[in-house]
């Protein structure tokens, strides 16, 4: 009879502590999703022909050439063009113009090439390299270039180191703008520079 | 005598303990599988029949680039709202979020995204439940919902996305599908009694 309420006891208390137990750690939950979201970022493309590349792609070469120059020599370049037009799903806020440069040395040296080593410091070069004519659709922004270096002269230096920006955004392909360039070869180019090639990069950028 | 009647006891005490000791073993494992937290379901609990159960509305992507555009540095913040209604008859809260993401999964770690729980009426503030990136939300993230949502209530969600100035060129083009999926908890769920 006591074994019986002992174990009656027991059971009562296990199964209440149980009770409490499975209350305190309780917890229920729910998941609903939300599909087919799309995120998709933009693009911004620029697309460019030249007078000898008539299909629009990405980049163009040899747009500009000039050959056997000397001191004081000038390049209107009448026929050469760069065209560009805008592909992309973003509607770019302006379009930027800079560029690169280097020089290459001729080879076997020329014995009057005071400067065999010009291609080490490109930049004495490039300021010697004097742009004349910085044209879009047919608005001259050669007054946008700034004298970085002051020297009174707009060169390919002065180009690099402070871009043009603000200038009008290209219409979309098959429109285009043009971009016309005239140069001409400082009368101040010394001996540093004969038979020195200068290899010039013109650099497009759109931006949003 | 006295001694071995003693012993005989002692012994069917021991086997009463032991019996005693693997029911209660039993039902505390009946009792913790029982409450293990399942999907949208009814569920007896305790002899009473509750149900746990949410819906989202709309029931449409909110997310979409026809309607919103396409997303690039600097790029307006893009805004939605989920409604998160309760169905069933337990009082729960938002308490988890996970993201799905399906193509160029690689966007999402240029895309922020903060998620508001929107306040009744005007006095209240929204309460922040997340701000980062999306990506993080690919792990699934613990929240603390600020209110309970009875029966048939609701709680409206706030999505926003956004690309930072700082993203650069590539994410360009990129696309990908994101399914958000929202986890709600019952109010118990952090150590008190459902009460019902």
């Amino acid at each position: 009879m006591e074994t019986k309420a002992v174990a009656a006891a027991i059971l009562l208390i296990g199964l209440v502590a149980t009770m409490a137990g499975a209350g305190l750690y309780a917890y229920f939950s729910d998941t609903e999703t939300s599909t087919g979201n799309i995120f998709t970022a933009g693009t911004l493309d620029l697309k460019t022909i030249d007078w000898n590349e008539l299909t629009w792609r990405d980049g163009v070469t040899a747009t500009w050439t000039a050959t056997n120059m000397k001191p004081g020599d000038s390049f209107p370049f009448d026929m050469e063009f760069v065209g560009l037009s805008r592909a992309g799903t973003i509607t770019p806020g302006s379009l930027e113009i800079t560029c690169n440069y280097n020089v290459i040395e001729e080879t076997p040296q020329t014995e009057s090439d005071t400067d065999p080593y010009t291609n080490g410091h490109p930049d004495t070069m490039a300021k010697q390299m004097i742009i004349t004519r910085f044209k879009c659709n047919g608005t001259e922004y050669l007054g946008s270039i700034v004298d970085f270096d002051e020297d009174g002269k707009k060169t390919f230096y002065d180009l690099k180191n402070s871009p043009v920006t603000g200038l009008p955004i290209p219409v979309v392909t098959d429109g285009g703008t043009f971009f016309r360039l005239s140069v001409k070869f400082s009368e101040d180019a010394g001996n540093d520079f004969q038979g020195d090639t200068f290899n010039l990069t013109m650099i497009f950028t759109l931006k949003q | 005598m006295y001694r071995d009647k003693s012993r005989k006891e002692n012994v069917k005490h021991k086997q009463l303990f032991t019996s005693a000791l693997t029911i209660m073993l039993v039902l505390s494992l009946v009792m913790f599988m029982a409450n293990q937290p399942s999907a949208s379901a009814c569920t007896v609990f305790l002899g009473r029949k509750v149900k746990f159960d949410m819906e989202l509305s709309p029931n449409v992507p909110l997310f979409r680039p026809a309607v919103d555009g396409y997303f690039y540095p600097g790029s307006p913040k893009i805004t939605k709202k989920l409604e998160v209604i309760n169905v069933g008859n337990v009082p729960f809260l938002i308490c988890r979020f996970a993201v799905t993401f399906h193509g160029d999964a690689y966007l999402a770690t240029g895309l922020q995204m903060e998620i508001l729980e929107l306040g009744k009426g005007k006095g209240e503030k929204p309460h922040v439940l997340y701000n980062g990136t999306l990506s993080t939300l690919s792990k699934g993230v613990e929240v603390n919902g600020k209110s309970a949502i009875p029966e048939g209530k609701s709680v409206t969600l706030q999505f926003t996305v956004y690309m930072p100035e700082t993203a650069g060129n590539e994410y360009q083009g990129l696309s990908m599908r994101a399914d958000i999926a929202v986890t709600v908890c019952s109010t118990a769920h952090d150590g008190e009694t459902i009460e019902n």
